[in-house]
């Protein structure tokens, strides 16, 4: 839930809240290309309800809102108001990092999505210039960020709930100062920042997919019974007196 | 309210299938007995602002 919603949509429409917008929005829009199927939910408002949904090529896709926020349905991400294995996707912008209890979170994602459903996450790195300005920040940098979670202790958790993390990309390799922005400078330092320290950008993106195994039962192999040479079948096949006469002596195999 | 919402959305507390009871526009799940209120055509799916349903209550007749 976010403390400060009229501040995080202030920051979100201020110049350097649209630039990172846009570049979530491009990323975004690549993880979801390939992502199919009939309910996409996203968990947490971020920006407009425009900004990720049109991105999703599932049939019907929901905005889930907390209390005082506009979505499509009201719901805490704790304790969400939806049928077990319904979902085919789910996006979480930066939910995790507004929420105390992200795990929690986590869990109710993985109770909801159906087996092999695609999870998309949108977070900041912890140690980054970005974070630096959060950590700085009174009430937090963008507005209401509660903590940072860093994508290490995301997969250890997502790996425990059964999940298999697809891809991680780094992003976002401007320092948060609106100048640098929204220009050749910002278009300059993420192509740079991309060719020279790809693994140092200060936002992340993960994408994960829900695995499920199920159970193989597996019968005991049981021996099977011979039967008796005679009783079901003649104890020989073989015409002709020469060849009886030689199967005297022998006991009857079984 | 969006009708195909109904396909997905579930009792917050027990997880359960709701029925919309259209005479007063709420999300009722009997397993609980409680009634969750739909305001401007959107569901608000919190136990807090559910209204909590007599045994007699018209929106627990089938």
């Amino acid at each position: 839930m976010h403390p400060f919603p009229d501040a995080l949509d202030e920051w979100l429409a201020s110049p350097l809240g649209r630039a990172l917008l846009a570049r979530e929005q491009a990323h975004v829009r690549e993880a979801l290309d390939r992502v199919f199927g009939q309910q996409l939910l996203q968990i947490g408002h971020w920006g407009p309800r425009e900004a990720f949904l049109p991105h999703a090529r599932t049939q019907r896709r929901a905005l889930v809102a907390e209390p005082g926020a506009v979505g499509d349905f009201v719901s805490h991400a704790t304790s969400l108001a939806v049928l077990p294995n319904s979902i085919d996707a789910v996006l979480l912008p930066h939910t995790l990092e507004f929420e105390p209890e992200p795990h929690e979170v986590l869990r109710e994602v993985e109770r909801v999505l159906v087996g092999d459903g695609h999870l998309v996450v949108l977070g900041f790195e912890p140690w980054s210039g970005w974070s630096l300005r959060h950590y700085l920040s009174d009430r937090g940098f963008p507005p209401g960020l509660h903590h940072l979670l860093s994508r290490g202790r995301l997969r250890d958790w997502l790996r425990l709930l059964g999940f298999e993390v697809l891809e991680v990309r780094r992003f976002l390799h401007t320092l948060p100062i609106a100048r640098l922005h929204g220009g050749r400078v910002e278009h300059y330092f993420e192509r740079a920042g991309r060719a020279l320290a790809g693994q140092f950008g200060s936002a992340y993106l993960l994408k994960a997919r829900k695995r499920v195994y199920t159970l193989t039962p597996i019968r005991p192999v049981r021996r099977r019974t011979r039967v008796l040479v005679g009783a079901l079948e003649p104890t020989s096949r073989v015409r002709g007196p020469l060849v009886l006469r030689e199967d005297r002596g022998r006991s009857p195999s079984v | 309210m969006d009708t195909k919402l109904l396909d997905i959305l579930a009792c917050p507390i027990c997880k359960g299938p709701l029925q919309f009871h259209r005479p007063t526009q709420e999300l009722v799940c009997r397993a609980d007995r409680l009634a969750y209120p739909v305001r401007d055509e959107i569901p608000v799916m919190l136990e807090e602002e559910a209204r909590k349903l007599a045994v007699d209550d018209p929106a627990l007749a089938k």
